[in-house]
């Protein structure tokens, strides 16, 4: 009685795409609040509602359940083989669905208008709190289950390397296995306790240092799926090998190890800490922009390798020559011009003392929304164009409207946050509903609102066509073609160390950076007196 | 190509060991520099003056290596606003408040003008249903501590110098726990009136009052507003923008309502009276008396 | 398929030079900062300082009528703020410019952020904590001073201004107190300060 994983891995990508087509709408509308145009529903309420259920859906849903899909997609086809607990990823799945119902409801009904990031003393409804640990709880069973099947696995194939992409899928488990603790501390402990009605008072230097645990790794979450298919189907939609299987490997472990040692650049200005752990932890983050680096070498080596066996001659010949009609390959184009361009921009805000400049501005929201909803989500829509037909059995009828959607996104998330930038250096604050344009030092914000709003519409133009594309798939002629090849590499390897097939290695050191990164700034909050804040309930609708 | 064959454990360990040592080696090696430059090279010292050891232990984040703060000799003559802080001990107060006693103080004190069931006897005297326990004890302290004045301020002093702490959180509790017979409405008698309690007004800087009193986050004695005794709105939001009335913290609503024009006042009264407290209870003859 | 470039050891040795350009630039971004930090001293604001929130206003630096800029008697310049909901107290300032300044900032309540538009001050508020930056003004005018953290629903309101004078308007009154003109205010002020210009 072999049960099929397709229904499984399906349902999984329609509740991540779901939400995300929700919290489009969702986003767009907030930017017509934010400008001098009128908005549906103005006034802060509708606004930060808004904004709440818009992160906590593009934030914790979407990806969350998009990389626990594909995980499973990942296990049963590189693996070439049943996943193991199909049940109890089932279960992960209705946890996961349950969750994200419950702190919808929360926040739809005002009742937790404290955004995804919860800044504590502000406490909304215990339920939301409590629907997102069980996205959460859901999440780790999907942990779970990819380190049993690389496991099994490895028993069942003793001495051979982990495909890639499994091995890749499965640094991801890792490491958001990692993540999660600081999040789940701060909920378990600190907010859902205050939530609840037991405890009165929160140190918010506390919450603040265990969230940004979390806050900068789950960046890292979201990104891998996207990095997973630079080497493991794009190499392979341009019709080339990837360069290099080894530099893969250690890209992730890379991501692995420094994308959770680093989550204090996000306190640059909290005056909770010290600039001795500030200064550690943003030497760590110049780390993470290492495996990035490697990577547009690789893959650009590894479409050169493409481009050629196509026929392209001379120093750019073979980018011309590239099969830029794929969806797979325009994605990763359009990818890597966001990531180039939202990568300067990080720079600037991991910079020790230049993040000064734009801390808390919409230079912040501009560089994630472009490296994030840019050049990750773009990725999402190709990988869900590339597994689909393998899903349905089905294929689409042309890949027009793909490409139409793939370039709607790119041009309106550069129109978006461009802008942005531009306005963030001008002091334009986050998380503001309204301005008032009739200030002379402000006005000049207005037309550049308005062009990034402009901007708001494509995306959302481009989100919805996504949503018809996917039922495209379903609609399609049946092909009953669902066999998966990922990319070989030029030299596939034979034997590796146990270092590059495994991370019992890596967890050690991981453990021993967080320690050193986060120990005694946590630690300091158990033995230094400190007066508590005050727990400020928001428990109705205005 | 030879058919690959699982090595065996010698030839295991010759692979795996070069990857342990460099790698851990690599790390710790750059976790080491950056010790070394974050809290010796680094730290706030030169034009910052602050010396060796003082910037490492800045550096460490252990409290207490700030600068002096400068003596602030007005902060030793400065009579606060109020007098009430929502430290442990009041937090406690009020949590072990005895509703049944607040009942006993409630009749023998507050009935003739506030009513058994917290509804004003006349327009002029605040409903206490709907309050939350923090807002009536902030308030009956103030009373009694003189900080706050204006209206029948002299009148509530008075009172309140017959209770003590304990009996005025119970008193409190008391009122808190008591339900509305009605759920109400806001009345809207101009759309500008109903954005400035709902979304404010930017180039005043003017929050909206929802933003505090509608139980969507604010100061926890920030009071309910919605069901008010119109009257009683009115002469308070006169009050502090007078500054007859100068007990809220931090000059909250002496600031806000400074900025209000007396229509205004009248209209935001009116919204959030729902009608209570005037003459004739119906909503549309209120609002055309308004205009 | 596979020719000479694509030789196992050509790749390797094509990845190396790689991996070192890779070192170049990351020992670029890292020494620019190092450099930065320790010549020039610029530090995100990082003093650890603890105080109660629930007894602001009724003691110590940050009561009502302690806030606001004020000359110490050494002569250097302090600027303290009570970020609160939904307002900075107070929520106009006038400082010197080309004399430093030292901003001390609290809350009450709940997280709240603040930037001075067109400067490098920028820092977070949380109630617990005291904020202090230091800076000095290089130019006169006025800056809009934003809360840049959603600290409620009327977060979007919370806006003051800093008003940067010359050095010589600035004259502190006999407690060394300067405050800005705003008439709105002034008939509740117990003693009207004087207002530089």
């Amino acid at each position: 009685m072999k049960q099929r994983a397709e229904p499984l891995i399906l349902a999984h990508l329609w509740v991540a795409f779901v939400a995300f087509a929700i919290a489009s709408v969702m986003g767009a509308a907030q930017m017509l609040s934010r400008s001098p145009l009128t908005a549906p529903a103005e006034g802060p309420e509708a606004y930060f509602i808004s904004v709440t259920a818009h992160g906590t859906l593009m934030a914790y849903v979407l990806p969350t359940l998009f990389v626990m899909g594909f995980g499973y997609f990942v296990a049963t086809t590189a693996l070439a083989r049943p996943l193991p607990g199909l049940r109890a990823a089932w279960l992960g799945f209705w946890l996961a669905l349950v969750g994200t119902l419950l702190a919808a409801l929360a926040v739809v009904t005002g009742r937790a208008t404290v955004l995804y990031t919860f800044y504590p003393p502000l406490t909304g409804s215990a339920l939301y709190y409590l629907g997102l640990v069980l996205v959460v709880v859901g999440s780790w069973i999907w942990i779970v289950l990819m380190i049993l099947a690389m496991r099994e696995w490895k028993y069942e194939n003793p001495g051979r390397p982990v495909p890639l992409a499994m091995f890749a899928t499965v640094a991801n488990a890792v490491m958001w296995l990692w993540t999660t603790a600081g999040v789940a501390v701060e909920l378990l402990f600190q907010v859902i306790p205050a939530a609840l009605g037991w405890k009165d008072t929160i140190d918010v230097g506390l919450s603040r240092t265990l969230f940004s645990w979390t806050l900068h790794a789950i960046v890292y979450f979201w990104l891998i799926p996207a990095y997973i298919a630079f080497y493991t189907m794009l190499p392979q939609a341009a019709g080339g090998r990837l360069y290099s299987d080894t530099m893969g490997r250690i890209v992730f472990i890379l991501f692995l190890l420094y994308s959770l040692p680093v989550g204090m650049h996000h306190l640059f200005m909290d005056p909770g800490h010290g600039t001795g752990f500030k200064f550690l932890q943003m030497m760590l983050t110049s780390l993470v922009t290492v495996p990035t680096l490697l990577t547009i070498f690789t893959i650009a080596a590894s479409l050169e390798i493409a481009g050629r066996l196509r026929g392209g001659k001379g120093l750019f010949g073979w980018i011309a020559a590239l099969p830029w009609h794929r969806p797979m390959v325009l994605a990763a184009g359009l990818s890597f011009v966001m990531l180039g361009l939202g990568g300067f921009g990080g720079l600037v805000n991991m910079g020790y003392g230049m993040n000064a400049m734009v801390h808390n501005t919409s230079w912040v929201t501009a560089h994630f929304h472009l490296i994030f909803g840019g050049s990750v989500v773009i990725m999402y829509f190709a990988i869900a164009y590339e597994i689909w037909p393998k899903l349905t059995g089905r294929r689409a009828v042309g890949t027009g409207a793909m490409r139409v959607q793939l370039w709607t996104w790119f041009i309106g998330v550069l129109v978006t946050t461009l802008p942005w930038h531009a306005l963030g250096l001008g002091g334009q604050p986050r998380r503001v509903a309204t301005f008032d344009f009739s200030e002379p030092q402000i006005a000049w914000w207005a037309p550049w609102i308005l062009v990034s709003t402009v901007g708001g519409a494509l995306m959302l133009a481009s989100a919805l066509l996504f949503i018809w594309n996917l039922v495209g798939f379903h609609r399609g002629p049946a092909t009953g073609e669902r066999h998966m090849t990922y990319a070989l590499a030029v030299h596939p390897p034979m034997h590796l160390p146990r270092a590059l097939n495994g991370f019992a290695l890596w967890n050690w050191l991981v453990l021993f950076l967080m320690v050193v990164a986060y120990g005694y700034p946590i630690a300091q909050f158990f033995f230094v007196d400190g007066p508590p804040a005050l727990i400020q309930r928001v428990t109705e609708a205005g | 190509m030879v058919e690959d064959r699982p090595p065996v454990p010698a030839e295991r360990e010759a692979l795996d060991r070069p990857w342990r040592i460099w790698a851990s080696v690599a790390v710790v090696s750059f976790v080491l520099l950056a010790f070394l430059l974050g809290f010796l090279v680094v730290p706030e010292r030169g034009k910052a003056g602050f010396d060796p050891f003082t910037a490492m232990c800045r550096a460490l984040g252990i409290p207490g290596f700030g600068r002096e703060p400068p003596e602030s000799p007005a902060a030793e003559r400065a009579a606060p606003a109020s007098e009430v802080a929502w430290t442990s001990d009041t937090r406690r107060l009020l949590a072990s408040a005895d509703v049944k006693q607040g009942a006993q103080v409630a009749e023998s004190i507050c009935l003739p003008c506030h009513g058994m069931d917290g509804v004003g006897t006349t327009p002029i005297y605040p409903h206490l249903v709907r309050q939350s326990a923090a807002a009536i004890f902030k308030q009956m302290q103030d009373y009694r501590s003189g900080k706050r004045q204006g209206a029948q301020a002299a009148i509530m002093t008075a009172f309140a110098q017959m209770l003590d702490d304990r009996q005025i959180a119970n008193v409190a509790a008391y009122y808190a726990s008591q339900r509305p017979s009605q759920r109400v409405r806001p009345i809207a008698t101009s759309p500008a009136i109903v954005e400035l309690a709902r979304i404010g007004d930017p180039a005043r800087s003017l929050p909206p009052c929802e933003a505090c009193h509608a139980g969507s986050g604010g100061p926890i004695e920030a009071p309910v507003l919605l069901g008010q005794s119109v009257s009683y709105l009115e002469q308070q939001l006169q009050a502090f923008a007078s500054g007859e009335r100068r007990n809220d913290i931090f000059a909250r609503m002496r600031t806000i309502a400074q900025q209000l024009t007396p229509e205004e006042i009248r209209g935001l009264s009116l919204y959030y009276s729902a009608g209570s407290g005037t003459e004739n209870t119906e909503s549309d003859a209120t609002a055309a008396m308004l205009r | 398929m596979v020719e000479r470039p694509m030789d196992e050891r050509a790749i390797l040795r094509t990845e190396l030079r790689w991996v070192i350009v890779v070192a170049i630039a990351v020992l670029i971004i890292v020494g620019s900062i190092v450099i930065s930090s320790a010549a020039v001293v610029l530090h995100p604001p990082s003093s650890v300082e603890r105080i109660d929130p629930t007894t602001l206003h009724v003691s110590g630096e940050f009561v009502e009528d302690n806030l606001g800029a004020v000359q110490n008697r050494d002569g250097s310049v302090t600027v303290r703020l009570v970020a609160t909901q939904f307002a900075f107290v107070p929520n106009c300032i006038v400082v010197p410019a080309d004399r430093p300044v030292t901003f001390r900032i609290t809350s009450p309540d709940v997280i709240h952020g603040l930037l001075i538009v067109g400067t490098n001050v920028n820092t977070m508020v949380m109630p617990g904590y005291v904020s202090e930056v230091r800076t000095t003004f290089p130019r006169t005018g006025e800056h809009l001073m934003p809360c840049h953290e959603f600290c409620g629903l009327g977060h979007s309101e919370m806006w003051s201004r800093v008003r940067v004078v010359e050095p010589a308007a600035w004259q502190p009154d006999e407690n060394g107190r300067v405050s800005c003109e705003t008439p709105a205010r002034s008939p509740v002020e117990e003693a009207p300060e004087e207002t530089p210009q």
